[in-house]
């Protein structure tokens, strides 16, 4: 059908209008930096150490497919088992503009299949310029002089940062060059999160370890834009000793990740109407061995090559776009020996206006891979008024295996990682394609030149949802052990999202916004709503920014998270952990499946000096000092207070 | 205590914004004295000393800013070895109230990095056979910040000389507060262009 679909639109004509951002996209004078991606946007996330987040998709929820993440057009691969780690996103400068969109689309020529982060870093100026950035954290609670009271002794620690970004580029009329280099170090200050990370790393008889964690990315890009042509060639390299949280141990792993991969992207003009695109992409992927006294090694390396090209059609009345693109990928891991997915995709889509103000829309991909996977929606705009549109949208999605946590496919085709990590493990012999179908109303009103309303509210019925189970079992010197993992195949509901946000901007000098997200599950078999409980049912986002002068920047914030329920940590519900190494007298807490509500309440001021060439930065984070997690076993989060110094020239 | 402070903080820059003047124009350096008068128990662990503060200010568009860095002394007492030096480094900014040609009161707000630097690497026995003992870091700092209520007298065209009272908090596992009285005097400067560029 999806098929059919394709070559329906390749034989039809039309053109599209830039679509909306939708409720869930962040744009403000204050830029985002890379590692405030989800805390400053309104995306639901859980975190386990601050460094890396997994973003809530309606499509998938916390895992499965995750969104594909865009940067000024062209994909970054950022995820690691499925958590998104942003000091990998090699953006050159800050972020001016995060949009987040769900479900099944195409951003340009690129097709996403659960949802798409789309950043826009800041321009260049023209001629050559240079941007720096440091930044240093720490957070409410630490030791202080007391280390020397044997009876209130608290381990001295180290905080985030320094975090470096350097990054030098050139811009002419018709050519750009970027080049970044990236250095993050960071220790965890959460004292229970630093014990686990410690006790992995510290081999008995041997010192003890610090747990820190050092990142390093290097980048270029190199651009060119005639009036017919544009051509960008981008190739990243990233190396880190780091860790990584692996859901089927329950806890972190150490690894020494490194990522390179080059980035080929090209539009060229045929005629008036008429354009080809073309990308390719080539990666590398190695999940390496850290030492760690327990020999957790993944010795995974993966190879990623993708090749797409489209023909788009744009006329007065619409658009049309045609394209196929190939994706293979070969691994190498215990159990696996040069073993490869290939993947062929037809790509579709087309727009039509109907009449004046109602436009039609249909997408559609559909993939090739020992069976095939349809995912196409259609969907009707409309202008009711100069000043409102309201949008709907129709369609079904159908995700490949390998997208349901690569982890899961790989250790059917033999990996070896659950035996080297002594996860017990209850697998299906075959995990059949995942199948969802979407709808979903968008509103856009702009209710005075200043103030906008948007709204959204959309339901997806799961009619075959693959669900990662992971119970976990107390362990006094590892604080968790994995239970059995299960991957528990099939699983059917219904789930309901609606969202709103209201937008008032004074010109340059004052703007607001206020969003408020709702979901919850309809219906569905108890591990499916066991599932969703993670995620947060309401979210409430207000933030305010003030530029009272040409050279200070102000903006406030407040968020709100209700309450969520892990059933996967039951197991550990109302036990001990220590916050210290058993080397100084420790202090405990207790581990929850439930992660409570939580209101925080957020600050910053930026002074620029030298005529903008320079920006001093205090952020302020959780002013009221409540503690914050957003997983069970999760960094708690204190009063954080960040200092960061920028340069450009 | 910090949410309060937050809308101390909205509330004084609203009626900030509602006058201006020529920001930067001048500069005043100086040199001001502390005095620890009040604290909460950490003070009973430590002598110290009398601290120094080298301060930069400047009118901004409405109140002053200004930079400065505080120096104290802490001996040990309590504890063996527990000596360390305290480096307070802040922004600030005051609102001053015109009393008369010459004096003027002005409350503010500071926020900055406190820097704590022990003079000897403590290590951490688990008992006395301990052959591998913990060995904690030398540096220290943390958030902290300062509210303040300052008088002060113009002596000449170029020299003012003042008093303050200031509460300072640092939210360390134990906090960390005092009270400080400091006498001061300033110097005043008309701004270099080259440093009017680099802080405007």
């Amino acid at each position: 059908m999806s098929v059919l679909l394709s070559l329906l639109m390749a034989f039809s004509l039309l053109g599209s209008g830039p679509e909306k951002a939708p409720a869930d996209s962040a744009e403000g004078n204050f830029h985002v930096r890379n590692l405030s991606l989800f805390t400053e946007s309104d995306q639901l996330y859980f975190s386990i150490d601050r460094l890396s987040y997994r973003s809530y998709n309606r499509i998938t929820g916390y895992d499965g497919a995750r969104p594909l993440v865009l940067l000024n057009g062209l994909p970054v691969d950022a995820h690691f088992f499925g958590n998104l780690n942003p000091q990998y996103i090699p953006s050159a400068g800050q972020i001016r503009r995060v949009e987040n969109r769900e479900g099944f689309g195409y951003a340009g020529a690129i097709p996403y299949r659960a949802g798409v982060i789309s950043l826009e870093s800041e321009e260049l100026p023209d001629g050559l310029s240079a941007y720096g950035s440091t930044q240093i954290s720490n957070e409410a609670g630490e030791p202080g002089p007391w280390v020397y009271d044997p009876e209130r002794v608290t381990p001295n620690v180290e905080r985030f940062g320094p975090g470096t970004d350097v990054s030098v580029n050139y811009r002419a009329d018709d050519f750009y060059l970027k080049s970044l280099y990236r250095y993050h170090r960071h220790l965890n200050t959460d004292l229970a999160v630093q014990r686990r990370m410690r006790t992995v790393v510290s081999v008995p008889g041997g010192d003890f370890e610090p747990s820190i964690g050092v990142n390093q990315l290097g980048m270029i890009e190199a651009g060119s834009s005639t009036k017919k042509v544009e051509f960008i060639a981008r190739a990243v390299y990233g190396e880190s000793d780091e860790f990584i949280f692996f859901r089927p141990l329950g806890r972190e792993v150490p690894v020494q990740k490194n990522l390179s991969g080059v980035t080929l992207a090209g539009n060229a003009e045929i005629n008036e109407n008429w354009m080809l695109n073309m990308l390719f992409i080539s990666g590398r992927k190695e999940f390496d061995y850290r030492v760690n006294r327990f020999d957790y090694n993944f010795d995974l390396h993966q190879n990623n090559l993708e090749i797409l090209t489209t023909l788009n059609r744009e006329t007065n009345r619409g658009s049309l776009m045609a394209g196929i693109s190939r994706e293979s990928n070969t691994y190498d891991a215990p159990g696996l020996l040069q073993y490869r997915t290939r993947e062929w995709s037809l790509l579709g889509s087309f727009q039509r206006e109907l009449s004046e103000g109602i436009r039609f829309t249909a997408k559609s991909q559909t993939a090739f891979e020992e069976e095939i996977f349809v995912t196409a929606s259609a969907g009707i705009d409309a202008d009711l008024s100069d000043a409102w549109q309201i949008r709907a949208e129709a369609g079904i999605i159908e995700l490949n295996t390998r997208f349901s946590g690569n982890y899961n496919h790989l250790v059917l085709q033999g990996y070896t990682i659950f035996d080297q990590l002594n996860i017990d493990a209850e697998m299906p012999e075959e995990i059949d394609k995942e199948q969802m179908l979407t709808f979903s109303v968008e509103q856009n009103i702009g209710l005075s030149e200043s103030l906008e309303l948007e709204t959204e509210a959309a339901i997806t019925s799961h009619r075959s949802f693959h669900i990662p189970f992971q119970p976990v079992e107390y362990d006094e010197l590892m604080h968790t052990m994995p239970g059995t993992y299960r991957l528990i195949t099939g699983q059917t509901g219904n789930r309901l999202d609606l969202s709103g946000a209201i937008n008032y901007s004074a010109g340059r000098m004052f703007d607001t916004r206020l969003f408020a997200g709702y979901n919850r599950t309809l219906n569905g078999t108890d591990s499916y709503r066991s599932y969703w409980k993670m995620i947060p049912q309401w979210q409430v986002r207000y933030s305010a920014g003030f530029k009272p002068y040409p050279d200070l920047e102000l903006r406030a914030s407040a968020w709100y998270r209700s309450s969520t329920q892990w059933d996967e940590f039951e197991g550990i519900d109302g036990e001990q952990f220590w916050t210290a190494n058993p080397r100084y007298p420790p202090t405990f807490g207790t581990f929850h499946s439930r992660v409570p509500a939580h209101l925080q309440i957020n600050a910053k001021a930026a002074k620029w000096f030298w005529e903008q060439r320079v920006r001093a930065v205090i952020m302020t984070k959780n002013i009221t000092n409540r503690k914050f997690y957003s997983h069970p076993i999760g960094v708690r989060e204190g009063f954080t207070f960040v200092l960061r110094a920028e340069l450009r020239f | 205590m910090k949410k309060n402070l937050f809308i101390l903080i909205i509330l004084v820059f609203i009626p900030a914004m509602l006058m201006a003047q020529k920001p930067f124009q001048t500069f005043d350096a100086g040199i001001t004295g502390d005095l620890i008068v009040a604290g909460n128990s950490i003070l009973d662990h430590w002598d110290y000393t009398p601290g120094a503060t080298l301060e930069l200010r400047s009118p901004y568009y409405r109140g002053e800013f200004e930079a400065a860095a505080r120096f104290v002394r802490y001996r040990a007492d309590s504890f063996d070895n527990s000596s360390f030096r305290s480096i307070y480094i802040y922004i600030g900014w005051l609102y001053p109230f015109q009393i008369s040609d010459r004096f003027s009161v002005a409350p503010g707000i500071r926020i900055g990095n406190h820097f704590l630097r022990q003079d000897h690497i403590k290590k951490y026995f688990l008992d006395e056979d301990d052959t591998n003992p913990y060995t904690f870091q030398r540096n220290e700092s943390e958030f902290a910040y300062e509210i303040g209520l300052r008088s002060e007298f113009k002596i000449s065209s170029n020299y003012k000389m003042h008093i303050s009272a200031s509460y300072n908090r640092t939210p360390i596992n134990i906090p960390f507060a005092k009270t400080y009285t400091s006498f001061g005097v300033v110097r005043t400067f008309s701004t270099p262009g080259w440093l009017k560029r680099v802080v405007r």
